[in-house]
C-alpha cells in the first residue's frame, strides 16, 4: 500500500447465500485508488461491479449477502471492522453513492430542495436555514437553479432528477463518490450534459470517485484508472492509457473487438463466444478459460494470479 | 429424438386440433405435482384436507351418536364416553364436529369457488379491455364494496333464499367483488408486459391471451386469497345462521357450533374449543395447499 | 416501382389529457427488400411507436404504409393475420417479452400452432430447426425464461418471430439490454439470418456504433419528426442535421486518442404535446434563428440524403 493511497480494499469476498445455492459473487478483489483520482470499474452485468461498490459503503442487504472476507481502508480505517453507528457517520459525511436509477432514488412526496438539505443536517448538524442555503447552493452547483428548491420530483425530467442525485450525494463534500452506472438510464445528449458537468465538479472538488460501467466509452472519458472485471474477479488492472491501448487479458481484448465502431467499418463483429459462468459453480482455474480462445490445460488447474505486464499495470492470465 | 415425440404423442392429428404440444403440457402437469410432493408444506396440507374430506364422508359410521341425539348428559367434559364432551342440550359434541364437516368443508370450499371463479372472469374482462366496460364493472365494485359486509351477505342471504345451495351461492357472490378487483389490478400490471404484444404479433386471439398468457401470471394473488377466504366463509355462515338466515341455526356446521358454544365459553369451553380446533387446522390445512399450490405452479421457483 | 416498405406521410397522435402527443409526425420513408434502415433517436422521439404502428399493434392516425406493394395501412381481420406472417417484431427487454410460464418450446411453437398449418411433428420438427437458426442448444428445450441468460432468451425471441417466415422485421433495441459480447453475438446472428433469409429489417436503436454496424441507411428521428435519412456511412462523415452532429459529439468514444471537442446541446427534450410550428430542435439548437420558426420540410442535400434543416445547404459546406 503507497502512501497516498486513499481507498484501498484488500481480498474482499462476498457471497450471496441462499437456501438453494451460494452465489460467488465478488471473489477476492483488491483495488487501490489515491486521492483525487476516479477509477473505473468495468464489467458485464453480473460481474459484481454493484456488489463491491455496495461492500464499501456496507448496504449489502444482508441476508442473502455475506462478506466472506477482505479489507477495506479508507484513510487507514478499516471500514468492515466499524460499529454501524460510525459506519452511519461515514455514509454521507465520507463516502456517498449514487445509484443508477434516479427515478427510485428520489422520494416522491418530498421536494428536492429538502431532500438535499435533510441529507445536509444529518451530518452536518447545522441549522435549517443554513442547510437550505447549502442545499441552493449544491443545486446550482449541479446547473438546476435554485428556485426549483421546492419542487417535486415528478417536475424534474431523468436527467435533472439524476442530477438532484449527484447534489444530494455531494451536498456534505464526500471524499470518496461511488457512482453505479450514473449515466445509464439517460439519453446520449443528457449523458453528455452529465458527464461534462461531473469533469467540472471534479476538478472542483477533487473527489476520489469509483465509476461503475459497462460503456467502454464513459471509462475513456472520466477515468484515470481502469479495472475490468469478470466472475467477481479483477481480470486487468491499470491506468487507463496501458488498458486501453495494451489490453493484456484476453476477456478485455474480447471486449473490445466486440464493441461495433463508429468511425471504422467491420464487416463482422468478433464477439466473445459462449456465456458468464454460473457465480454459483465458478470454474477453479481461471474463470475465463472456458470462452478463451488460447486457453490450454494450464489455465483450468488452479487459480491464477495476478502478473505485472507493465509498470502499475497487471493482469490476471497466465500468458 | 423429435420423431419419436410426434409418434407418441397422437400421430397425424389434423392440424389446428389440440392444444400446444400436449405432450408438453402433461410433463408440465406432472412437474407441477412432482413438486408438490416434494413440498411438506404440500403434502401436510393435502393429508389434511384428505383426513378430512374422508371423515366428513364416513361421518355416519363413524359417529357415536346421532346428530340430534340428546343423551341427557348435559355439559359433560371430555372423557372416554364424550371424546370432546357434550353441549348444552346433551348433544354429543364428537359426532357433531365430525357429521358438520362435511357442510363447513363443501360451503367453504364451494363458495369460495365460486366467488374465486366469478370474480377471475370478470375481473379479466374488466382488466383486459379496460374503457367503457372497465369503467361500469368498476363503478358497480365500487358500490357493492362500500355496503357493509355483513349487510351485504344479509341481502344476498335474502335474495337466495335459505338451505344449504342458497347460503353457498349467497356466500360466493359476495366475494366477487373483491376478488375481481384484485384480479383487475394485477392484470393491469401483466398487460404491460411485451409478451402479450408478442402474443398478438403471432396472431394470439383475445381468449387465447387472456388464458394462456394474462391469467396464469396474474393468478397468484387471487390463489393466497382465495385460500384466506375459506375460513371467512365458514364463519360467515355461522354469522348468517344466527340471524336467522342462511342455515337452520341448529345445524352441525363449524360456525354454528362455534357461536352457539359462545354464550357457555366460560364454564364449558369444550363447546368452542374442539369446532374452532377443527376449523383452525382446516384453514391452516387449506393456506398451505394454497400457498404451496402457488410456489409448484411458479417455474422460477423450480428446483 | 415501390420500395419493399413503403411509408408515406404516417402520423401517429395519442390524446391524452394534457393534449394530444404527436408520437409520430409525418414520416416517410421506404426499405428496399433485403436492406436494413436503421431509426436512430433519444427517447421519446417516437421510434418505438412508429415499429409498433407498422406492425400492426398499434393503429396509425394518418398517411399509409405498404408492404411488398400492397396497401397495408387499414386492415381487415383476415388480413391482419396474413399481414402478421409477413411482419414481426423483436422487442427490446427480453426479459419481458417472454412468458414465464412458457417453455422456449411452448414459446416458439405458439405462432406454428397458431397458423394451423402444421400438424404436431411437423411442428416439433420446425421447432428444432428454429432453435437450431436461432443458436439454441437442443438441451433447452424444456428450458423456462428465468433459466435462460438474456442473450439466450433474445435468440428465443427471435426464433418465435422467424417461426412464420416472415419478409420484414422491426427489432426494437434488440441488443441494448444486452452485455457487449453477447450483444455481439446477436448482432452477427441478426445479419446471418437477414443474408439466409433476405430479410428486411427495420432497427430501431439509441446506439450510434450499432446502427452504424448493422444498416444501410439511418433516419435520425426528433420529436416525432425524421430529421435526416442518408446512408449509413455518410451520416457519420458528413451530417448536415445539428442535431444528428450533436448527437454524434455526444456519444462517449472508447478511443482515447481521438478526444473530440463536444458540442453539449443545452436543455432537454420535451415532449411532443401540441408541438408548434417550425422546427422541434430550434429550442436547443446552437444555430437557431428566426427562419427556424416557419415550416420545415425534408430537403435533398446529396444523393440519398435529406435533411430537415432550413440552413441544410449552408450546414453542408460548413466545416465539421
Amino acid at each position: 500500500m503507497s502512501q497516498d493511497t486513499f481507498l484501498s480494499v484488500r481480498g474482499l469476498t462476498v457471497e450471496y447465500v441462499t437456501k438453494y445455492e451460494t452465489v460467488q459473487a465478488v471473489n477476492g478483489v483488491c483495488l487501490d485508488l489515491s486521492k483525487g483520482q476516479t477509477l473505473g470499474l468495468v464489467g458485464e452485468t453480473g460481474a459484481g461491479k454493484t456488489t463491491i461498490a455496495r461492500a464499501v459503503t456496507r448496504i449489502l442487504q444482508s441476508p442473502p449477502a455475506a462478506v466472506r472476507g477482505g479489507e477495506i481502508f479508507l484513510d487507514g480505517v478499516d471500514l468492515l471492522k466499524l460499529p454501524e453507528r460510525e459506519m452511519c457517520h461515514m455514509r454521507g459525511n465520507r463516502i456517498s453513492m449514487i445509484f443508477q436509477d434516479p427515478m427510485t432514488a428520489l422520494n416522491p412526496v418530498m421536494c428536492v430542495g429538502n431532500q438535499i438539505a435533510e441529507v445536509i443536517r444529518k451530518h452536518d448538524h447545522v441549522s435549517a436555514a443554513a442547510a437550505r442555503q447549502q442545499a441552493e447552493m449544491s443545486l446550482e452547483l449541479v446547473g438546476i437553479p435554485a428556485q426549483r428548491y421546492g419542487e417535486y420530483p415528478h417536475q424534474f425530467s431523468g436527467g435533472m432528477k439524476q442530477r438532484v442525485v449527484i447534489a444530494a450525494a455531494l451536498a456534505c463534500g464526500p471524499d470518496l463518490l461511488l457512482a453505479d452506472e450514473p449515466t445509464t438510464a439517460l439519453d446520449v445528449t443528457i449523458q453528455a450534459q452529465m458527464l461534462d458537468m461531473m469533469h467540472r465538479l471534479h476538478d472542483l472538488k477533487e473527489t476520489s470517485t469509483v465509476i461503475i460501467t459497462h460503456d467502454m466509452g464513459v471509462v475513456a472519458e472520466m477515468c484515470d484508472y481502469v479495472a475490468v472485471i469478470y466472475a467477481g474477479e479483477i481480470v486487468e488492472y491499470g491506468a487507463l492509457e496501458d488498458v486501453f491501448d495494451h489490453a493484456a487479458h484476453p476477456y478485455t481484448v474480447g471486449l473490445f473487438a466486440a464493441i461495433p465502431s463508429m468511425w471504422e467499418d467491420v464487416a463482422r463483429l468478433t464477439p466473445i463466444p459462449g456465456q458468464p459462468p454460473d457465480p454459483t459453480a465458478l470454474p477453479v482455474g481461471c474463470k475465463f478459460s472456458p470462452r478463451c480462445a488460447y486457453m490450454d490445460g494450464e489455465c483450468g488447474a488452479r487459480p491464477v494470479e495476478m502478473k505485472t505486464v507493465g509498470p502499475g499495470h497487471t493482469c490476471r492470465c497466465l500468458r | 429424438m423429435t420423431a419419436a415425440k410426434g409418434t407418441a404423442a397422437g400421430y397425424q392429428r389434423p392440424p389446428g386440433g389440440g392444444a400446444i404440444s400436449a405432450q408438453a403440457r402433461s410433463s408440465q402437469i406432472r412437474q407441477v405435482i412432482g413438486r408438490m410432493l416434494d413440498s411438506k408444506k404440500a403434502v401436510i396440507g393435502v393429508t389434511v384436507i384428505v383426513l378430512f374430506a374422508v371423515l366428513a364422508i364416513c361421518a355416519d359410521f363413524v359417529a357415536p351418536y346421532g346428530v340430534e341425539t340428546m343423551t341427557g348428559d348435559i355439559f359433560a367434559p371430555p372423557g372416554a364416553k364424550h371424546w370432546f364432551g357434550t353441549d348444552d342440550l346433551g348433544r354429543d359434541l364428537f359426532s357433531r364436529v365430525i357429521c358438520g364437516a362435511k357442510y363447513s368443508i363443501v360451503l367453504g370450499l364451494g363458495a369460495t369457488l365460486i366467488g374465486a371463479v366469478s370474480g377471475v372472469a370478470i375481473g379479466s374482462v374488466s382488466g383486459y379491455y379496460g374503457g367503457p366496460a372497465d369503467e361500469f364493472i368498476m363503478r358497480c365494485i365500487d358500490v357493492i364494496q362500500s355496503i357493509p359486509g355483513v349487510l351485504f351477505n344479509m341481502a344476498l342471504a335474502v335474495a337466495f333464499g335459505g338451505g344449504f345451495f342458497n347460503t353457498m351461492l349467497a356466500l360466493g357472490v359476495a366475494q366477487i367483488a373483491g376478488t375481481a378487483r384484485l384480479m383487475r389490478s394485477s392484470i393491469l400490471n401483466v398487460r404491460k408486459m411485451e409478451y402479450i404484444d408478442a402474443a398478438s404479433s403471432i396472431n394470439c386471439g383475445d381468449w387465447r391471451k387472456i388464458t394462456r398468457h394474462i391469467i396464469p401470471n396474474a393468478f397468484s394473488p387471487i390463489l393466497v386469497r382465495a385460500t384466506m377466504s375459506v375460513g371467512t366463509v365458514i364463519m360467515s355462515a355461522a354469522g348468517l345462521s344466527f340471524l336467522g338466515l342462511g342455515l337452520p341455526v341448529d345445524s352441525p356446521e363449524w360456525g354454528a357450533l362455534l357461536s352457539s358454544g359462545r354464550d357457555f365459553i366460560k364454564k364449558y369451553p369444550q363447546m368452542m374449543l374442539f369446532p374452532g380446533l377443527f376449523l383452525l387446522v382446516f384453514v391452516l390445512a387449506v393456506n398451505m395447499t394454497g400457498d404451496s399450490l402457488r410456489d409448484a405452479l411458479d417455474p422460477k421457483l423450480k428446483r | 416501382m415501390p420500395e419493399f416498405l413503403e411509408v408515406r406521410n404516417l402520423k401517429k397522435h395519442f390524446k391524452t389529457k394534457r393534449g394530444t402527443v404527436h408520437a409520430v409526425d409525418d414520416v416517410s420513408f421506404s426499405i428496399g427488400r433485403g436492406g436494413t434502415l436503421g431509426i436512430v433517436g433519444e427517447s421519446g422521439c417516437g421510434k418505438s411507436t412508429l415499429g409498433r404502428v407498422l406492425v400492426h399493434l398499434e393503429d396509425s392516425t394518418s398517411g399509409r404504409f405498404f408492404l411488398d406493394g400492397e396497401d397495408v395501412t387499414i386492415l381487415s381481420r383476415g388480413q391482419l393475420r396474413k399481414f402478421r406472417e409477413q411482419a414481426q417484431i423483436i422487442f427490446q427487454d427480453p426479459y419481458s417479452s417472454l412468458n414465464p410460464r412458457y417453455t422456449v418450446e411452448d414459446t416458439i411453437q405458439e405462432p406454428l400452432h397458431l397458423s394451423r398449418r402444421y400438424n404436431k411433428r411437423q411442428m416439433d420438427e420446425k421447432t428444432a430447426q428454429l432453435m437450431d437458426l436461432a443458436g439454441i442448444a437442443a438441451r433447452l428445450r424444456l428450458a423456462y425464461p428465468h433459466e435462460l441468460d438474456g442473450g439466450r432468451r433474445q435468440r428465443v425471441v427471435i426464433a418465435r418471430a422467424l417461426a412464420l417466415d416472415p419478409a420484414f422485421v422491426v427489432c426494437d433495441e434488440p441488443v441494448s439490454a444486452l452485455d457487449v459480447s453477447i450483444q455481439a453475438q446477436i448482432l452477427n446472428l441478426l445479419m446471418d439470418l437477414q443474408q439466409e433469409k433476405n430479410l428486411t429489417y427495420m432497427f430501431i436503436t439509441h446506439d450510434l456504433s450499432v446502427v452504424r454496424h448493422i444498416s444501410d441507411d439511418i433516419c435520425v428521428m426528433y420529436l416525432g419528426q425524421l430529421v435526416e435519412k442518408c446512408p449509413a456511412k455518410e451520416l457519420f462523415a458528413a451530417p448536415v442535421h445539428p442535431y444528428t452532429r450533436a448527437l454524434l459529439s455526444a456519444v462517449p468514444s472508447a478511443n482515447i486518442h481521438a478526444r473530440r471537442e463536444r458540442a453539449v446541446l443545452r436543455g432537454e427534450i420535451v415532449s411532443p404535446i401540441d408541438p408548434k410550428p417550425g422546427c422541434r430542435f430550434a429550442a436547443r439548437c446552437p444555430q437557431a434563428s428566426e427562419v427556424c420558426k416557419g415550416p420545415q420540410k425534408l430537403e435533398l442535400v446529396a444523393p440519398g440524403h435529406v435533411a430537415a434543416c432550413v440552413k441544410a445547404q449552408a450546414q453542408k459546406t460548413g466545416a465539421y
